[in-house]
């Protein structure tokens, strides 16, 4: 026994501590640069948070029509609570399309059906704003861009609203 | 519109398009503690409510900062004051000059006044849950909204 304890010789010992030291100084000279060069991949995407709207998928229907939610916002150290709505209508594809209700043009609301003259199109009652059911602009009116979109996920049975992106038809 | 940085570039871009300027009317006082109370929760509310107003319809309209006055103001005097900041904005040019406030006493001296006046009822949300608040001045503010599509 005292002859293998022996086999750590003086030699070996301080290597092994200062490797051991060195390497833990190594460590902690690196630690910094290493974080700051994978930051893209640990940042989550703030955006990305998607809400409960408090619309079961099921009660979608080709109707547009409108909800409110709220989503907590976080501008530096300052939180609020902001107001957020959509229309939300399922297309002749069956598929769950959620406008931005903020008219391209000078950002009043816009409401579907909003004017008597133009039933089954969006109508802005700041310029006389329009849009068709499918959300593209019409020509002739003072927007220039089809509405824009939230990206929408179903879970549970209910619909979730992130991000606003531009319409991809456009 | 509201009076900030960001969106006073925005209407410096778009003039021709922004035509009608809100003025917020509120009055306060410290005093008596239930009147004093009452004027600062109507103007926590009337802040609340301009600020959806102007949401609703920021491709035309301006917000101004709230015009505050004394409860027991002469109101004529008042009147001659309000009387020049719309003359101020008239020359941008904005056309419609709308005052809205909880205040019924303007609606005495309406006449005296060169925009126009439009009261709100008042709303108490003071006991009100927050869901029931947010419906409250929902309604009101798609009411005012039609009210003022009826100036265009």
């Amino acid at each position: 026994m005292s002859d293998e304890k022996r086999q750590v010789s003086r030699r070996q010992f301080l290597n092994y501590t200062l490797t051991g030291v060195g390497g833990f100084m190594a460590a902690g000279l690196l630690i910094s640069p290493v974080r700051m060069a994978i930051d893209p991949v640990l940042k989550h995407d703030e955006g990305g948070d998607f809400a409960n709207v408090g619309l079961e998928v099921s009660e979608i229907t080709s109707d547009p029509q409108r909800v409110d939610w709220s989503v907590d916002q976080v501008d530096g150290w300052y939180e609020s609570e902001v107001s957020r709505s959509a229309w939300v209508y399922r297309n002749d594809n069956d598929e769950i399309v959620a406008f931005s209700p903020v008219c391209k043009h000078l950002g009043c609301v816009v409401s579907w059906e909003g004017s008597d003259d133009y039933p089954d199109q969006y109508y802005c009652p700041c310029h006389d704003g329009r849009y068709y059911k499918d959300g593209v602009n019409v020509p002739g009116t003072p927007p220039l861009q089809p509405l824009d979109v939230y990206e929408q996920e179903e879970r549970d049975g209910m619909l979730f609203l992130g991000n606003i992106r531009p319409h991809e038809e456009a | 519109m509201k009076w900030t940085s960001v969106d006073l570039q925005k209407y410096d871009q778009a003039k021709e398009y922004i035509d009608t300027i809100i003025v917020p009317l509120a009055p306060f006082q410290i005093g008596a503690l239930e009147a004093s109370a009452k004027n600062a929760d109507q103007y926590d509310v009337l802040t609340l409510f301009a600020r959806e107003l102007e949401k609703e319809l920021m491709g035309r309209i301006m917000l101004t900062p709230i015009y505050t006055y004394i409860t027991s103001a002469e109101k004529l005097q008042e009147a001659e004051r309000i009387n020049e900041w719309t003359n101020h904005f008239k020359e941008q040019p904005f056309k419609q000059v709308l005052y809205i406030s909880f205040d019924p006493s303007w609606r005495k001296i309406a006449n005296d006044l060169e925009g126009e006046f439009i009261w709100l009822p008042t709303a108490s949300l003071k006991d009100a849950d927050p869901a029931a608040v947010k419906g409250i001045i929902r309604d009101q503010t798609l009411q005012t909204v039609e009210l003022i599509k009826s100036f265009w």
